[in-house]
């Protein structure tokens, strides 16, 4: 059955890089999401198996939708994948429940691995 | 003059590309100081020349003293950045860069181009490298070590009549320190930079 992925980044060329470097053996229904306003609308009423999570976004960004996860109590996995992969970031969004990073742009490889460590491949 | 136009899937991938490079160069920076480095959305636009000035006048900073250094860049494509640096207290500058604040304006001055010539070159090589395009560099130089934006003469180059704009800015936590980075390129760099993005974007199709 496939499994149910969100993918926030408010770049369209971004959501192609990485939809373009998911395992192919991977059975997903992606939805996408602009930006973290409409992100958090469609988790307020939908459930999904994984997350992946841009930081730098506009208005609302990436470091904000994972403290809104964890106020609301939502378990589902969140990978961040970011162009801004300074050690700090990482910490901080490893503080905030994120379950890993990933830095741009992702590789097919690391994707896999990464997947494969959430439990959704 | 006329201008061929940005279609929106450019401008994004542009937008996306300047956050890599943008990405790579905020934790050159955040390693090297020790220190987290907040980073902007990159924006990208055209401006006709004679918008440059409204655009300065229209920062943020607009009303503060700002030190600005100008680096060029030529071969596949030429233009030039301006770097905008935010005057903090000199002594957190000379805190973070590790050098005694009573002694030095020459330090000051060294770091400031120090610290220009490592962004500008992680940034603008890292945009121009994913479209495939070898660049050099002029040495930077310091245009202003005070200056409010709208008193800033450019000299701007008369050969240019429009300019594609990419803005992205460094901002350190709990310091005073900034830079905001505008990188232009001119009118007769365009089409080799679309031809570039096109291509880049049939990659991902």
């Amino acid at each position: 059955m496939a499994k149910k992925l969100l993918l926030i980044d408010d770049s369209r060329t971004a959501r192609k890089l990485v939809k373009r470097n998911l395992p192919p053996e991977w059975e997903v229904e992606i939805t996408e999401a602009g930006g973290g306003a409409e992100a958090m609308d469609l988790l307020a009423e939908q459930e999904f198996d994984v997350i992946f999570l841009d930081l730098t976004m506009p208005e609302v960004d990436g470091y904000s939708v994972l403290t809104w996860l964890k106020d609301n109590g939502k378990k589902t996995p969140v990978i961040v994948v970011s162009g801004d992969f300074q050690p700090k970031s990482g910490a901080r969004v490893m503080n905030l429940g994120a379950f890993d990073f990933v830095k741009k742009p992702t590789q097919q490889d690391k994707m896999r691995e990464v997947l494969r460590l959430a439990g959704v491949l | 003059v006329t201008v061929p136009e940005f279609n929106e899937d450019q401008y994004d991938a542009l937008g996306e590309i300047c956050n890599l490079a943008m990405g790579e160069a905020g934790a050159a920076l955040a390693t090297l100081l020790d220190v987290f480095v907040r980073l902007s959305v990159p924006s990208v636009r055209v401006l006709s020349a004679d918008e440059i000035l409204d655009f300065l006048c229209e920062l943020d900073e607009a009303d503060q003293e700002v030190a600005v250094v100008r680096q060029s860049f030529y071969g596949g494509v030429s233009g030039e950045v301006i770097a905008l640096h935010s005057r903090g207290r000199s002594e957190d500058v000379a805190d973070l860069f590790g050098y005694d604040d009573n002694s030095d304006d020459e330090r000051e001055r060294e770091v400031l181009l120090d610290v220009s010539n490592m962004l500008i070159g992680a940034v603008v090589n890292g945009i121009l490298k994913q479209l495939n395009i070898e660049i050099g560099f002029s040495s930077p130089s310091l245009l202003n070590e005070r200056v409010k934006l709208k008193d800033l003469n450019l000299n701007r180059n008369p050969s240019w009549h429009f300019v594609l704009l990419c803005e992205v800015n460094f901002q350190l936590e709990e310091r005073q320190f900034a830079v905001r980075q505008l990188i232009f390129l001119p009118d007769e760099s365009f089409e080799i930079i679309q031809l570039a993005v096109d291509e880049f974007l049939e990659d991902l199709e």
